[in-house]
């Protein structure tokens, strides 16, 4: 006799349940010792990042791989335990932080601990750690100003990333949201991010918070038409508007990849038109990965598209106007994140699958001007130029 | 950044005791969106390791609406990382069966995405508003709405082909 109920009636009764006891008991029991409640791993952990951190330091002194001159001690800025996730808390740092002010011209970084560097544009690179800000996953994202002060969005494991604040002296630590993708506009007065419902890397609020009054302005971003949400996988200014990278989202299925511009007007953000960039989302062959502003071209945007078979990445300036792509230049591999001074002056991070048993993938930081490539440093995972 | 929404589950005082209660309807949920190869208690029991791993569940708004995001979120990441997987085979050549099938008038459901079969569910089954289907999918009234219309657009085209 058939079974008249709904059929996702009768899907919902699948299977033998092993009851609610044993399924929560299982749950506690697969629970990952949580070093921030538990004392003595901190310290073991610390002392392992001491060891390794001194083994690191050492291996680079020995190897002079890189023209890197690095001021303040890296050692004692990544001994201090990582922020916990709990929701509420505040990022802090328990390391007496170093002064460093950034180089009068510079280049911020984030390098793998989650500690952000000032490369000075010159010939003479050298790095100044500040140890405030900390990562604890190699997704983040910078947005600097012209005295320094960072925002850095980090990532939690699970679905809670933040974006911190911190001075240049390192001193101080802020959560400023639960949100992704930090970018300062031309001025470094409004701070534009991306934040989610629940689930921050599914981001599909677009924000623009201005800093001297903290006055936050939030839109959610979806298809007008269908309702189907967007997901925000870049943010960045264009002139005076906010350009976003997005995923249209079918059910769950990525299926397409928009820049969408916003602009700030009267208290609201106002859709102001887009541009396909075809079917994919970032993790799929000949997709777009980032966009970045094109420096003195308000009517441009940068952006790197992988090429189809994975091998190489373009780098790439797209007209607002048409959406047609010119290809500026094509690097081996998989490019992380870029920043322009110029057209013919790029810094990005170049992600090199390079097997090494102490420091696994290394991802080097390279500055393009004109054909010639050098590479500035290594072991960075996102770059960005101050805002003016 | 929460989205301030009505709560649909009760405040949790004994964790144990409240899933007990919220268990039955967690785990039905939990078979409605899983992948066919995924056992509906492993699914609820990931989405718990997750939320205990950011705290205790008592110090959530809405427990159950935040675990079956949760679930919605892990079905769908498995579904999309098995059709990635699924791609590269195809690129390369190699043979692998599309899905694995089984001699249930049910298999045909797994073609619906997990969203689609969770708005359809809580809509059509549970009979619950869209607006608190959206709560439960962590999404908006109106995409939990276009869900289940193209979960049952889907759900038709899976019943006439039946013999």
């Amino acid at each position: 006799m058939t079974d008249p109920r709904h059929p996702l009636d009768r899907l919902a009764d699948r299977g033998q349940p092993r009851g609610a006891d044993e399924v929560l008991g299982a749950a506690r029991a697969s629970q990952p010792a949580s070093p921030a409640r538990n004392p003595k791993v901190w310290a073991a952990a610390a002392a392992v990042v001491v060891v390794i951190a001194g083994a690191l330091a050492m291996l680079r002194d020995d190897a002079q791989t890189t023209r890197v001159q690095t001021v303040d001690d890296p050692v004692a800025s990544t001994t201090a335990p990582a922020p916990t996730t709990t929701p509420t808390t505040t990022p802090t740092t328990s390391t007496p932080p170093p002064v460093a002010r950034p180089p009068a011209k510079y280049f911020g970084f984030a390098l793998e601990a989650g500690i952000v560097a000032f490369v000075d544009h010159g010939d003479d690179v050298t790095v100044t750690e500040i140890g405030g800000v900390r990562g604890e996953e190699s997704e983040t994202s910078l947005a600097v100003d012209a005295s320094g002060v960072v925002f850095h969005h980090r990532a939690f494991t699970g679905c809670r990333s933040d974006i911190v604040r911190t001075e240049p002296d390192g001193g101080s630590a802020v959560l400023v949201e639960n949100a992704v993708h930090p970018a300062l506009d031309a001025d470094g007065a409004r701070l534009a991010y991306a934040s989610g419902s629940e689930c921050t890397p599914d981001a599909d609020l677009l924000s623009v918070r201005d800093l001297a009054t903290g006055t936050t302005t939030t839109v959610p971003v979806g298809d007008p038409d269908d309702g189907l949400p967007w997901r925000i996988t870049d943010v960045e200014w264009i002139g005076t508007r906010v350009a976003i990278l997005a995923n249209q989202v079918d059910g769950q299925e990525p299926a397409s990849q928009w820049v969408t511009l916003w602009a700030p007007d009267a208290g609201a953000l106002r859709f102001d038109g887009q541009v396909s960039l075809g079917v994919g989302d970032p993790s799929t062959p000949g997709a777009v990965t980032a966009i970045e502003p094109a420096p003195g071209d308000a009517g441009s945007i940068l952006l790197t598209r992988r090429a189809a078979d994975g091998a190489t990445t373009d780098v790439r300036r797209l007209a607002l106007a048409d959406g047609e792509e010119t290809t500026l230049f094509t690097v081996d591999g998989e490019v992380g994140a870029f920043a322009a001074l110029s057209l013919d002056d790029i810094v990005y991070v170049a992600v090199q699958p390079k097997v090494d048993f102490v420091r696994g993938q290394i991802d080097t930081v390279r500055r393009r001007i004109g054909d010639d490539d050098v590479e500035l440093v290594e072991g960075i995972n996102s770059v960005a130029v101050p805002a003016a | 950044m929460s989205m301030p929404r009505t709560p649909v589950s009760p405040v949790v005082d004994d964790v144990d005791e409240w899933f007990r209660c919220a268990y039955p309807r967690l785990r039905r949920f939990a078979a409605v969106v899983a992948p066919p190869t995924i056992d509906p208690d492993d699914l609820v029991q990931d989405a718990l390791v997750r939320v205990l791993g950011h705290g205790a569940l008592a110090r959530l708004d809405d427990p159950v609406a935040y675990l079956c995001r949760t679930m919605t979120n892990l079905a769908s990441d498995r579904r999309r990382r098995w059709r990635r997987g699924q791609r590269a085979h195809d690129r390369l050549g190699s043979d692998r069966s599309p899905l694995p099938s089984y001699p249930s008038d049910l298999a045909d459901l797994g073609r619906l995405r997990p969203m689609e079969r969770g708005a359809v569910y809580l809509h059509d089954v549970e009979g619950r508003p869209f607006d608190e289907v959206a709560t439960l999918l962590g999404c908006t009234a109106a995409a939990a709405r276009q869900a289940a219309v193209r979960g049952r657009d889907h759900l038709r085209t899976l019943m006439k082909v039946e013999p």
